[in-house]
């Protein structure tokens, strides 16, 4: 069973994503915020990140280093950065989903 | 208040310098003229008094003649004839030293008065040898013209002689008159041109100096707009943020309840179903907020060109649908090679407005069409889309571009009043502007024009502008 790790400032999305994944049979922990989710790094297969009004992607992928990396964002469509596991909220859980999985098997380097 | 009163002092400077130059000018006009007279006059009248010695000088001469002709007479009758001739000489005189009199300058009578009274002194004398001459005392006579009338003639020729000078003396004096008249004004038209020209170059240097100052509280003003685009974008950022993020589980569990499958009860279902549907709606509204605040932003430099047909056709695809099921005709007359520097996306967004908003209000009426032109115009694009649509009272379109406003015919159909908000600033923050005609129950046609985009490079070269037409 993959480990799962959701990190976002807001309690009520946390808890839907993590309810969301579980249901998908993914182990999911919780995280407050960067320092929380560094603590809890270990161990986690892929990251699920809410991104706060002021942080950046790429900010967030270098502080995770090589753990794959699910981006929750938001903002126009066009805006997404190319080439990044991104969601817009809202999103359709389906979505989220399909997304970890693709994620999580995809042959990392 | 403090530009206005430079620019006021600007303009007094400028018609006070206009003032001065005329003023001059007129000037310098009027006393050449009034000189020029003034002297042409004088001559005119030297000439004359010249003349007029001249014929004294030849009748003394003639005079003289006379005596001795008298003197000679041999009869009564000749004697006689040569009286009259003398006569004759004298009042001739007596006219030519009248007319002379008159227009005499004041600074003359001495030199004419001595001129005068040797004239006299000479008629006197002749008079006197004509008594001797009529006595037959012809010895004594002819003594008397030698000893008494030749001296005064010769008087009288050197005393013409210095009016003559004296004349011309006057004439030279009036001619340099006029060259130091000319002098002076000259000095003054120079005068008041180095004033005149030390005014200008203090309202120019004003004038700059106030343009400046304009051009750096426009520079002001832009940075400030800049900013204030900045914040706008920040706080939509921050308010798309956070209202985003409940809206995600909101819609999420929504979602996850339907699928679940545990919900049997029709009505109920039909309330999950409307929850979805607000939930959708709120979602739409906080992108199209966002979409509206983000449009002020500034276009890029280094923005790609987009092909403009390209872009509408693919549009036009998508619209069909709709188009077709609600009866509404499109029509087309696109020009290919358009290019307009603006991101694809946001391109499309333009065109997808425009084209959605006239099958949106024209839909349901009877032969309802819409009809979409791309075409180049000088240095513009033009996008164009005409409806018979339901159109807009004078009212409506005074309010039309105004976030949130929706027509009073148009609130039962589906919308947000943000769409050609949007639009408009991001037309105009690509340098485009946006205009339209529109008459209620008539149509409506909107038209965008953006600038052309410049390039073309080597591996694009510029296709001949080809019309593509066709409805469907």
């Amino acid at each position: 069973v993959h480990r799962l790790l959701v990190t976002s400032e807001d309690a009520d999305l946390r808890r839907y994503v993590r309810i969301t994944l579980e249901r998908a049979g993914y182990a999911v922990n919780e995280a407050r915020g960067l320092t929380d989710a560094l603590s809890r790094l270990a161990g986690t297969d892929l990251v699920v990140w809410d991104l706060a009004h002021d942080e950046a992607a790429e900010q967030v992928s270098r502080a995770v280093a090589n753990v794959p990396l699910v981006v929750l964002a938001s903002g126009l469509p066009h805006e997404r950065a190319a080439g990044r596991a991104t969601l817009l909220k809202p999103f359709d859980p389906g979505e989220l989903v399909e997304l970890c999985r693709a994620v999580l098997h995809q042959p990392t380097a | 208040v403090n530009d206005d009163v430079s620019i006021r002092g600007i303009r007094f400077g400028f018609l006070f310098v206009v003032a001065l130059f005329a003023l001059v000018g007129g000037f310098t006009l009027l006393t050449e003229r009034h000189t020029n007279e003034r002297i042409d006059e004088l001559v005119r009248r030297a000439g004359e008094r010249s003349h007029l010695i001249d014929r004294i000088r030849l009748d003394a001469m003639l005079l003289e003649t006379a005596v001795s002709e008298h003197i000679n007479a041999q009869t009564d009758e000749d004697r006689g004839a040569a009286d009259e001739k003398m006569e004759e000489i004298l009042s001739d005189i007596e006219d030519a030293r009248d007319s002379y009199t008159q227009d005499l300058p004041p600074g003359e009578t001495e030199a004419w008065t001595r001129f005068s009274t040797t004239s006299k002194a000479l008629a006197e004398q002749v008079r006197t040898a004509v008594r001797f001459s009529n006595r037959r005392q012809a010895e004594r006579a002819r003594k008397h013209l030698e000893e008494s009338i030749t001296p005064v003639t010769e008087q009288l020729d050197e005393l013409a002689d210095q009016l003559s000078a004296k004349d011309a003396e006057e004439t030279q004096k009036t001619l340099h008159h006029r060259e130091d008249l000319r002098a002076r004004t000259l000095e003054l038209a120079a005068g008041s041109s180095v004033l005149a020209i030390a005014l200008s170059l203090f309202v120019a240097f004003r004038v700059v100096k106030l343009l400046g100052r304009q051009r750096q509280t426009i520079a002001e003003q832009l940075d400030e707009l800049a900013r204030r685009n900045r914040e706008l974008d920040a706080f939509a950022s921050r308010v798309a943020h956070d209202l985003v993020s409940p809206l995600a589980p909101l819609k999420g569990y929504l979602t996850l309840i339907r699928r679940s499958k545990t919900v049997a009860e029709p009505s109920v279902i039909e309330m999950l179903t409307l929850a979805e549907s607000s939930a959708g709606r709120m979602g739409e509204l906080v992108e199209a907020l966002l979409r509206f605040c983000r449009a002020g932003n500034q276009a890029k430099a280094d923005a790609q060109p987009t092909d403009l047909e390209a872009t509408v056709t693919t549009l036009l695809l998508e619209v069909s649908q709709t188009a077709a099921a609600n009866h509404v005709q499109l029509d087309r007359q696109l020009e290919t090679g358009v290019r307009v520097a603006m991101p694809p996306q946001l391109l499309s967004s333009v065109a997808q407005n425009l084209l959605s908003n006239a099958v949106k209000y024209s839909a349901g009426r009877s032969g309802a069409k819409v009809s979409v032109r791309v075409f180049a115009e000088k240095a513009d694009a033009v996008l164009e889309v005409t409806d018979n649509g339901m159109g807009m009272s004078a009212e409506a379109q005074r309010s039309l571009f105004q976030p949130f406003f929706r027509a009073p015919n148009a609130r039962a159909l589906p919308g947000h009043g943000l769409g050609l908000a949007t639009t408009k600033r991001l037309v105009e923050a690509h340098a485009g502007t946006i205009s339209f005609r529109s008459a209620e129950g008539a149509g409506t046609q909107v038209v965008v024009r953006l600038p052309r985009a410049r390039e073309l490079t080597a591996a694009q070269p510029a296709l001949e502008p080809r019309l593509a037409q066709g409805s469907r």
